[in-house]
């Protein structure tokens, strides 16, 4: 699915959650967004779930058997049923337990009983045997296995478009390893558009050949991540403001008497690493870097 | 610590999503508790003269103190609705350094010194004042306020230690059972000591300052404070840690559902919502109990043999659970809504579901209502009309709050009193849906002597909007999802 941000404007009183002036992902794509507290991360989902009103602007979906081109998600639903989407707990029905969950879905879907238990089965090793037919609520289900219910949910009926916020959030270590190898092997295998979210910058440079830097709703940074190579950058640009604090740290610090017993006081640096520093990453409010993928 | 509590609790109440996002529910809620004091007082002024011609024997105040229990009961009932529960406050701070048992008691103090508890004086004071003032001056007064508080306080705690138990489990509804309606059955007793007589003298010994009557009322007291404070301490004691086995003993399937398809489906949900949450379970049952209860009077009983509480009585007894229940279209639905949202029509099966489900619903009072059909209170063609204008008008009224609803109502914690739910808006289609039918079946009454013709007509309108559910329903549809920005907005912000 291709999906085209255009003029994307939305405002909650005076803060700025999205400013975006065109960005498009294309057919398989895997994109990673990645960016600060209040970067308008899940403020962007949501307005390419349509579940919130752009003040300006509009997003376009594109499907790849024709039925969609550039079609505003605020005009029609036929996108829906290709696209899969877990973004925080109000996307799960609490009060049914998963199998009952995962065959509403299904049937929602148009999925048959055996298709469901036969995706189910794809996905038994990340439920780690504490999810199918245990006769449980899910409101009474840990975060992290509520978090492992959403992101199986949302790829139950193998969409053609797969959104999920945070997906590493509440995971065990071994249920990260896992969902990010079913992720990427989704994305190889079904060419499926992936969009996920993340503050884990390892996860998300580890999967995603494509990585959206996003600050105060405007997309900085479209970075091409090939073998990782985005993760210098992305240090670098998070790095940015520890660096800063500690150079200014240092410049304040009273210069040492001189004694010639005393270790010698560190040397500031002569060209700390601050964002005025040409090398690193635009300031937010540079309008100059929000990006598309010609920028690149 | 006492101090901050008090600011917290003051707080968590005003800061409440539903109360920040309701100003007509917190308007409606100083208006009904004006029209409450107001009553108090009313009677405060009226008694010692319906007690002075009623019983000319006895002075009044000896008559109100016989009758003291009826006013623990009342207190009771209202306390029920709206008192919030020490136990559940505490939780915040189990891991801060104060003891769990020195929060316990300041959430007692201050459930006891709750300006709530001094609500009879509205009635006790006027009643006082009229009729203890010329005999006993105003130690007398004095004595009888203080007396009835200390007693009302105790009743606050019985009340907590009462709904504290039947949150654990509804089998603990004996304790009120037992205990008010021993208040009852002791002052109804035939003996001459009975409760009433308790009472009188009890109230008497507050009138002349006996130590006696003040001793008994304290012990009282601290005794229910103390059993309070053990319940209490034992139930946060297990909340906390809780390792409750959470898995359901029995899944059902309602497997014959599965031949409607996708509404089958939103059906399926819609029994477990019903089912499965706190909330919506009561909720369900009082309006089934509510619905059988008129239903009986109506058969069995010639309190509503006029007219118009006739036919009000019939639409009511089929309407009310539906009016209930979906006077809150889309409120439980806030909980999950951009799940829902996120699919294609989701929301169009989800209101079929709920329709469907409701007219199912009114088989009951169809039954039900075969008995005053055989006692000839109605005929066949009433029972039709009523039952056709609740699936068809009353619903359709009722279904337009699906696209007005936009806060989400917890499923599991009930939230009332103070934290109302409750819009103008809703209050105006419930009595819209109460009474406009009555209105015009009375107008039609008025226009057409012979009576059957204005029920022909109910049916026939009744039976037109029911065959149009599938019209006006997408119409709802529709209109949800053009105001759908605004309503998911407020159901995200009044989420828990």
């Amino acid at each position: 699915m291709i999906i085209s941000i255009n003029n994307l404007h939305k405002k909650f009183g005076s803060v700025v959650a999205a400013n975006i002036d065109s960005y498009v992902i294309g057919h398989g794509d895997m994109v990673g967004l990645v960016g600060n507290n209040g970067a308008g991360k899940t403020t962007l989902f949501r307005l390419i779930l349509d579940l919130l009103k752009a003040d300006e602007g509009n997003v376009t979906v594109s499907t790849q058997d024709g039925t969609l081109t550039d079609a505003a998600v605020t005009s029609t639903e036929d996108w829906k049923r290709h696209t899969g989407a877990f973004i925080d707990e109000s996307f799960l029905i609490d009060y049914l337990t998963p199998d009952e969950y995962f065959a509403f879905l299904g049937r929602m879907y148009g999925m048959k009983k055996e298709a469901v238990s036969e995706r189910l089965e794809h996905f038994r090793p990340f439920f780690n045997g504490e999810i199918l037919g245990e006769k449980k609520l899910i409101r009474d289900y840990s975060m992290g296995n509520k978090q492992k219910i959403g992101i199986v949910s949302a790829m139950l009926h193998s969409p053609e478009l797969l959104i999920l916020d945070e997906p590493f959030n509440f995971l065990d270590p071994s249920s990260q390893a896992i969902i990010k190898h079913l992720l990427a092997a989704y994305n190889r295998e079904t060419g499926a558009t992936v969009l996920i979210s993340s503050h884990n910058l390892d996860h998300t440079v580890e999967v995603c050949p494509r990585i959206a830097l996003l600050e105060h709703g405007v997309i900085l940074r479209d970075i091409s991540n090939v073998n990782g190579s985005a993760k210098t950058e992305l240090d670098t640009y998070f790095d940015a403001p520890v660096q800063a604090a500690e150079a200014a740290e240092a410049t304040d610090r009273p210069e040492c008497p001189e004694k010639p017993e005393k270790p010698e006081c560190p040397e500031t640096p002569e060209n700390p690493e601050t964002p005025e520093n040409p090398e690193t990453p635009e300031s937010p409010e540079n309008p100059e870097a929000s990006a598309s993928p010609e920028n690149l | 610590m006492l101090k901050d509590i008090r600011r917290q609790r003051k707080l968590s109440a005003k800061r409440h999503p539903m109360y920040q996002n309701n100003k007509f529910g917190k308007y409606f809620m100083y208006f009904f508790g004006l029209f409450w004091v107001a009553y108090l007082v009313l009677f405060g002024f009226l008694l010692p003269t319906i007690f002075r011609e009623e019983m000319p024997g006895m002075e009044p105040y000896h008559i109100l103190n016989k009758g003291m229990w009826i006013i623990f009961i009342l207190d009771f009932a209202l306390r029920f609705m709206a008192q919030k529960l020490p136990a559940s406050e505490v939780k915040p701070y189990a891991v801060l350094p104060v003891r769990k048992r020195d929060v316990i008691d300041c959430h007692l103090l201050l459930n006891g010194l709750d300006t709530y508890n001094l609500i009879w004086f509205f009635l006790l004071l006027p009643f006082g004042c009229m009729t203890l003032w010329k005999f006993f001056g105003l130690a007398g007064l004095l004595g009888f306020l203080l007396g009835y508080w200390l007693l009302i306080v105790a009743n606050g705690y019985l009340s907590a230690i009462c709904r504290t138990l039947i949150n654990e489990h509804i089998v603990w509804v004996v304790v009120p059972v037992l205990v008010y309606g021993g208040m009852i059955a002791g002052m109804l007793a035939p003996w001459k000591h009975n409760l009433g007589w308790i009472g009188m003298e009890w109230g008497e010994g507050f009138i002349q300052w006996e130590p006696l009557a003040f001793l008994a009322a304290i012990a009282v007291l601290a005794l229910l404070f103390v059993l309070c404070r053990v319940l209490q301490l034992k139930i946060v004691d297990k909340e906390i840690a809780r390792t409750k086995s959470t898995k359901l003993k029995h899944v059902r399937e309602y497997k014959f559902l599965d031949r409607f398809g996708e509404i089958g489906e939103f059906l399926r949900l819609e029994i477990k919502l019903l089912t499965r949450n706190k909330v919506p379970k009561v909720q369900f049952r009082t309006g089934l109990i509510l619905m059988i209860m008129f239903s009986v009077m109506l058969a069995f009983s010639d309190v509503y043999d006029d007219n118009f509480m006739r036919y009000f009585i019939a639409i009511y007894n089929f309407s009310v659970l539906g009016v209930m229940v979906l006077s809150q279209c889309m409120m439980f639905e806030g909980n999950y809504l951009d799940g829902l949202m996120s699919r294609k029509e989701s929301i169009l099966s989800l209101l079929k579901a709920k329709y469907y489900l409701q007219c199912a619903i009114c088989l009951v009072p169809l039954i039900v209502m075969i008995a005053p059909v055989i006692k000839g209170k109605l005929d066949v063609l009433d029972m039709f009309a009523a039952f056709f204008i609740t699936t068809g008008f009353v619903f359709f009224i009722m279904f337009q709050m699906a696209v007005y609803n936009k806060s989400t109502m917890n499923l599991n914690e009930r939230v009332m009193g103070r934290n109302s739910t409750s819009n103008w808006f809703q209050t105006l289609l419930i009595m819209g849906g109460f009474f406009l039918p009555v209105i015009v079946i009375m107008a039609l009454n008025a226009i057409f002597p012979d009576g059957r013709v204005s029920v022909w007509i109910t049916l026939a309108i009744g039976i037109a909007f029911t065959l149009a559910h599938p019209l006006w329903l997408r119409n709802v549809y529709k209109r949800f999802m053009k105001r759908r920005y605004t309503n998911m907005a407020g159901f995200r912000a009044s989420r828990p």
